[in-house]
């Protein structure tokens, strides 16, 4: 059995990825929670309004208790940019901007909150005690989303032609950005968390557990996933595990960053 | 596209209770059924909960009719 690891345990350059990881977790879950929100009166039944109302509440649930490990290591890179700068900002390109249709948020489901979900049962099982002692309450509360996204692909993937092209089309826009979260071969900063025990795989690891989550998903046929796309490395950064910076539409961006009630003087 | 069936939801708070009728939801498959059962009737932290699809319980006493058809004859 591994010794449970403290942050004093780990070496600086190692707690830097990992305060990295943590910020595109948390900002993921927090910009996901913010999408499935948009959606709560907008789903195609009322049980799945508020079904996506409650996957919101706990995605920002989850991204608070990550900030909260966050916080506690020296080399958390949140500054005052945050308020001002999208690049800051380390959540998944898919998340970037509303979901046009109920397609799109069910594909986010399936693919990026999967992803989120498989880094985190890594954490879990691995030996970074904040994080093993915060995990399993979260990933109970994620079993449920799962279920949602696989229920929701096989509907859809038994729809008329055009909803099967769309969820194709949405598939396909969401596909490279999540294999890329895994980045390339060498110094993709998973491979020394999981060198360090943070998490119990690298990223070769990783990859193949997400595939082995949202495969069975799609395993209807109506949509076929790319598992031969070859990702550009070029642009891509280690740190926010993403190509470019985040294009938040202002409004999107005030809503994140609570621009909009600083003014007020009654925030923290 | 699966049609839409109606799912009756009971759920417990303690292994000692019953399980008790919390409520309905209507959902397309056993899998979403159990998703919206959780998400709709979240107000509990329940030990257990189930959902069965109305058409699979067993009647023992039907529901008299609100409004019983005219007799004939007059």
């Amino acid at each position: 059995m591994t010794l449970p690891i403290d942050s004093e345990d780990l070496a600086p350059e190692v707690r830097k990825l990992l305060a990295d990881w943590l910020v595109a977790m948390s900002d993921s879950k927090h910009v996901l929670g913010l999408r499935y929100a948009e959606w709560c009166t907008g789903a195609p039944e009322l049980e799945a309004d508020i079904a996506a109302s409650a996957m919101a509440q706990f995605e920002l649930g989850h991204a608070r208790v990550l900030r909260g490990v966050l916080a506690d290591l020296p080399e958390d890179p949140r500054g005052a940019s945050r308020d001002s700068d999208p690049a800051s900002w380390y959540s998944n390109a898919a998340l970037d901007a509303p979901f046009a249709d109920w397609t799109e948020l069910v594909v986010a489901n399936a693919l990026v909150d999967t992803l989120l979900t498989v880094n985190l049962r890594a954490a879990l099982e691995g030996s970074f005690r904040p994080l093993t002692q915060r995990l399993r309450k979260v990933l109970a509360e994620e079993e449920y989303h799962a279920v949602h996204a696989g229920a929701w692909v096989r509907r859809l993937a038994q729809g008329p032609p055009s909803t099967i092209d769309r969820l194709g089309a949405a598939t396909g826009a969401v596909w490279p950005g999540c294999l890329a979260w895994f980045g390339p071969p060498q110094g993709n900063g998973l491979d020394e968390l999981h060198e360090a025990g943070v998490l119990a795989a690298g990223a070769a690891g990783l990859r193949r557990g997400w595939l082995d989550a949202v495969e069975p998903m799609f395993a209807g046929g109506a949509v076929t996933l790319d598992l031969g796309v070859t990702i550009d490395w070029e642009g891509w950064s280690p740190a926010s595990r993403r190509h470019g910076a985040p294009a938040f539409d202002e409004r999107c961006f005030e809503m994140i960053t609570g621009a909009r009630t600083r003014a007020l003087g009654v925030r923290d | 596209m699966a049609k839409r069936q109606l799912y009756e939801v009971f759920a417990r708070k303690t292994r000692a209770e019953p399980l008790a009728h919390v409520g309905t939801v209507h959902a397309s498959s056993d899998e979403l059924a159990k998703v919206y059962a959780r998400t709709t009737y979240d107000e509990e932290s329940w030990a257990e909960m189930v959902v069965v699809e109305r058409g699979a319980m067993i009647t023992v006493l039907a529901l008299e009719p609100l409004v019983k058809p005219e007799e004939g004859g007059a």
